[in-house]
Order: C-alpha cells, then structure tokens, then sequence
C-alpha cells in the first residue's frame, strides 16, 4: 500500500485508479472505513484488520470496479463483506461477549408510552417534513452518527448488523445467539431511541448533544 | 391497538413480514394516528438514512 502514489503501479487498475492515486483521498477513505468497522467491531486490532483487508480485496478486484457506482460505496461493500466474515469468526473464536440470553431489562429505557400504551406528550414524534436523504448536508450526518454512538451496546450492535452490515434476521439471532422474539424487541427499542435522539437534536433540537 | 403495539408492528414490518391480522391492524390503527404515521415515515427514513451513511462522507465536500 506504500507506493499507491505511483502511476505506473496503479497502471492496470482501470476506473479505480484515480481513486487509489489519490493518497489524500485513500488516507481519508481509510480513516472513514476504520470508523466505521469501529463501531461494530469492539476490538480496535480486529476493526483495523477488516479495513487492511477490504482494502486489499478492493485493490486485487479493482478490475472490476467499473466506475458506475461511486468508488467509496464499491469499498465499503467488501468493508462490510469482511466484518461479516469477522463476526462469524468472531463467534466461532468464542471471543464473543456473551449477550444476556432472553432478558433485557428496560428500566434503561426512556419512557415513550404511558400505561395505557399511548405516546407521552415529550416524545411522542413530530412532523419531520419529508426529508430527502439525498439532499441532508453534513451537519446531519454528524448528529446522525453522535445518535447511533449513543445507543444502548446491545441495541446498537444488532442495530449496526441488521442496518449496516445488512444482515438478516436468521444470520444475526445464530451469530449472536438471542431469539428472534428478542431482535426484534432490541430493534424496536433501537428505532425509538435513534428517532427521539434524531428529532431532539435534529429535526427540532432544543438542546446540545451532551 | 395501541401506539406502543403499532410502533413496534411498524419497526417489525423492516425486519419480518406481518401476518395479515396484523397488518389490517397496524393500518387501521395509523389511518387514525398521525403520530404513529409519523413514526412509520421517520423509520423508513432514517433505514434509508443509515444505508446511506456508508456511502457518503461527510468530511467531504465533493459529495455535499
């Protein structure tokens, strides 16, 4: 990966070859993949070992880049390819932290609805407009990412599996060995606590991100 | 059917498919909720949203 700057080097990799000569570019791209592997993978050793190696896929594959999606999305497919892989080995290394089985208090959690099942007045959810993800500029992106950070570790990790890495169910409930019954209550859980931290900060924020 | 059912029928639907009971009474129910539809738009959104945020880079101003 050293010599990435030299043209001659990147000479056969075809669409992708601005994108890899550019060291500005692939450091930063780096960096944004690290983060990324960070936030499901708790082992920073492990995160950094998925982002060498999807990096080195995407430069053995670069033929096949043909340069219709962006650069950065092909990337982050085979970065995501490899977290998979990581967790399923992760798993079978028994290095897994063991996730409460079939309990999950929720005293931790905020109140949404009163006794009788009914939004409480302070979170019940508001209009949001009908916001173009195309068109949400950085500043989104930032609130968007404090909000997943701060999700519960066990909401956030079967959050990140389903919603990131694009998992599905069966897959998720087998790597982490919890039900189904109880994914799906994690990910309720998950969805209303991103969307209240959304609309507080966002959407009509009325305090800072603490 | 309540809100807190309806949300969590409406966070299931991203996840698995509904039986027909439930889907006639999830759509019952947010055909007189506003703020159970809101919450149905916003979730959608923001799975749109997270998809996204893989493929976009928000330190970079070619993509903004």
């Amino acid at each position: 990966m050293g010599n990435m700057g030299n043209e001659e080097v990147i000479g056969g990799y075809g669409a992708a070859a601005p994108f890899l000569a550019d060291a500005v570019y692939m450091a930063e791209l780096r960096q944004r993949m690290l983060k990324f592997a960070s936030l499901q993978l708790a082992d920073p050793g492990l995160a950094e070992d998925a982002v060498q190696e999807a990096l080195a896929g995407a430069l053995r594959n670069a033929k096949a880049f043909a340069g219709r999606s962006a650069f950065r999305t092909w990337v982050f497919a085979i970065l995501r390819n490899k977290i998979a892989d990581q967790i399923r080995f992760k798993r079978k290394q028994s290095q897994m932290i063991a996730m409460p089985l079939g309990h999950f208090p929720d005293e931790d959690e905020p109140r949404y609805f009163d006794v009788k099942g009914h939004w409480v007045p302070e979170n019940r959810p508001s209009d949001w407009g009908n916001p173009e993800v195309e068109l949400l500029g950085k500043d989104f992106w930032r609130v968007f990412e404090a909000c997943l950070d701060h999700l519960p570790p066990d909401q956030g990790r079967v959050f990140m599996m389903r919603e990131f890495v694009e998992m599905e169910t069966p897959e998720i409930c087998a790597e982490i060995g919890i039900t189904t019954t109880n994914m799906h209550v994690l990910m309720h859980r998950a969805r209303l606590r991103l969307r209240n931290c959304l609309e507080g900060h966002w959407f009509a924020p009325e305090e800072s991100l603490s | 059917m309540m809100c807190e059912n309806a949300t969590k029928l409406a966070s299931d639907e991203l996840d698995r498919r509904l039986s027909i009971g439930e889907t006639l009474r999830l759509r019952l129910h947010l055909f007189g909720c506003d703020a159970c539809s809101g919450f149905v738009r916003q979730i959608g959104m923001m799975r749109k949203a997270t998809r996204r945020y893989v493929a976009t880079d928000a330190s970079d101003p070619d993509e903004r």
